[in-house]
């Protein structure tokens, strides 16, 4: 997929998003974080067709996604909207991961095989006849999960995955989604979530106003805490706390395994131990 | 007296055949920041309905027990009277924003009350004011990012004259830098003018900071009620019962098993010192 020089200016006037250019790779696992209304949002939904550029261009293996039918893209991209209601509107569990199976054209065996595996992963197995939006925001949230990676498209756009989930469904669900990108399908996070981030991204693509600031790995944007700074965004908890204390090291410090290796190397001069 | 006191309260929705909440006691002293954390579907909003009336008086269901407010049982009193004293912010603040300005919205509550324009006046500086949003009163509520907007939220629930504030995960869409921000103003505005706030959440991540007790509910059931001092001893206590704990603390447990023994008192001291009940002790 690539995207240059997209612009977006909403009906109102405003700049939503300003000269953006990057290529994502297939099999590639980007983050793409920012502030609350630097237009990740935006971006996501320009990324699967929803929204169409004022200026500029997003191309799916070389085709411009204005010039393809709408089922050509949900065939290739799909998309996890930030709010579960947004997405939520047939009467059953099953009904609801059927849908977009069956406009893909499966058989009715192979929907039911495939929702059926999907809802397993995500541990909504029980659930299958219950209305979904009488379920808890978590496992409303986890539908909608299961719903969009059973459609198993190349691309999966995940705005805020795990926004609403408890720590028993978030796990599950960051599993469920490592699995679907060792498969070779290329998946975009949107979070505010630099934990998430850290653990499900090997690269981050930084927006602040609607503007592209930095693209590089997910450590190294994550360790520069001028750039986070910049973009109105946090370090990671344990980031903090490496660099309140002066941990040798702190700047490398992302993750809990970056804080032991950075104590003991600090310890051992150099040497890391397990 | 406690501001709020819950005895046996135990309430079961008309619809559901199991129980939201069951046998639930506990207190909240006037003043106080809770946290009130339990996975999904623990009981964390029905518990901030009761504590607002809306349970039983709106939402019709099975209650026994009771919730004491002020030593009154809120069966007892007029639901208009307690949305006045305790207010309710919810996850996603467009729902409770539906005027064109913010000095409407601000004065929505408290004309409906038959508050007098120069009271109203003197309320809208002063909720401006401890949320600290003087500057946006003469933008259009639509222009404001989330942040702003809970915090527009949180103030049109002070200008109707409420002294408790009850978050329902009403932090959960904002980004961390901005749910620290309003959490310091949050915790300003209770230590300045001894306001009650509640923030129902299922992670503790920034919380542990900020509040003086920490409510845990598991299925229904209260499954701890203490100091952070006391229920962060160990992160297992969260994360049993499927809450987020600080991935400091996580961080300082592995470092304990795996790491230099040196360092990790020195870490659990740095993480100790961060409570906000250690934070006021040593005067800051």
């Amino acid at each position: 997929m690539s995207v240059s020089d997209l612009t977006y200016v909403y009906e109102d006037g405003t700049l939503a998003l300003e000269d953006i250019s990057f290529e994502i790779s297939k099999g590639e696992r980007i983050g793409l974080i920012g502030e609350n209304g630097s237009g990740k949002t935006t971006l996501c939904k320009h990324l699967n067709g929803i929204l169409r550029p004022s200026k500029g261009r997003v191309l799916i293996e070389g085709r411009d996604i204005a010039e393809m039918s709408i089922s050509e893209v949900v065939g290739k991209v799909g998309l996890l909207f930030q709010n579960p209601d947004n997405q939520l509107f047939c009467s059953t569990v099953t009904e609801e991961m059927s849908f977009g199976l069956r406009n893909l054209g499966l058989t009715e065996d192979e929907i039911a095989t495939r929702s059926q595996r999907y809802a397993r992963l995500l541990r909504i197995d029980g659930l299958a006849e219950r209305p979904p939006l009488m379920l808890s925001l978590g496992l409303r949230r986890l539908v909608t999960i299961a719903s969009v990676l059973a459609m198993e498209q190349d691309i999966v756009l995940l705005d805020e995955p795990t926004a609403w989930l408890d720590r028993f469904q978030s796990r599950t669900a960051t599993d469920a989604i490592k699995g679907f990108a060792s498969s070779g399908r290329t998946i975009v996070v949107v979070s505010h979530n630099m934990k998430l981030i850290a653990d499900l991204t090997e690269r981050a693509v930084v927006l602040s106003r609607g503007r592209k600031i930095a693209d590089g790995s997910t450590r190294e944007i994550l360790a520069d805490k001028e750039l986070l700074r910049r973009a109105g965004l946090s370090p990671t908890p344990v980031s903090e706390l490496a660099s309140d204390l002066g941990i040798a090291g702190h700047e490398r410090v992302i993750t809990e395994d970056d804080l032991i290796t950075a104590l003991c190397r600090g310890r051992d001069g150099g040497v890391v131990r397990p | 007296m406690p501001l709020f006191s819950l005895r046996n309260v135990t309430f079961r929705y008309p619809s559901q055949e199991g129980y939201a909440l069951r046998d639930i006691s506990c207190e909240i002293d006037e003043g106080e920041f809770v946290a009130l954390l339990g996975a999904d579907g623990a009981g964390k909003s029905t518990f901030a309905k009761l504590l607002n009336g809306v349970i039983p008086h709106a939402v019709r269901g099975t209650l026994t027990g009771e919730v004491l407010f002020k030593g009154v049982p809120t069966t007892r009193l007029q639901i208009t009277g307690l949305v006045r004293e305790v207010g309710l912010a919810l996850q996603d603040p467009d729902v409770q924003l539906f005027l064109d300005s913010i000095e409407e919205e601000l004065a929505f509550g408290p004309e409906n009350l038959a508050v007098p324009p120069a009271e109203i006046e003197k309320r809208i500086a002063r909720a401006l004011e401890l949320m600290e949003i003087t500057d946006i009163r003469a933008k259009s509520p639509k222009a404001l990012s989330g942040g702003q907007k809970q915090r527009l939220v949180i103030a049109s629930i002070l200008t109707m004259g409420t002294e408790t504030i009850v978050l329902d995960e009403a932090l959960s869409m904002l980004d961390q830098s901005v749910k620290k921000e309003l959490l310091d103003t949050l915790k300003r505005m209770s230590l300045r003018e001894k306001i009650t706030v509640v923030v129902a959440s299922q992670d503790a991540e920034d919380i542990y900071r900020y509040c003086d007790k920490m409510i845990l509910l598991d299925g229904g059931r209260l499954a701890a009620v203490g100091r952070p001092s006391e229920i962060l001893r160990s992160s297992q206590v969260l994360t049993s019962l499927g809450i987020e704990p600080p991935q400091v603390l996580e961080a300082i447990e592995r470092i304990r098993d795996e790491g230099p023994t040196d360092v990790s008192g020195r870490l659990s001291r740095y993480f100790l010192s961060q409570l906000s009940e250690n934070r006021m002790r040593g005067g800051s």
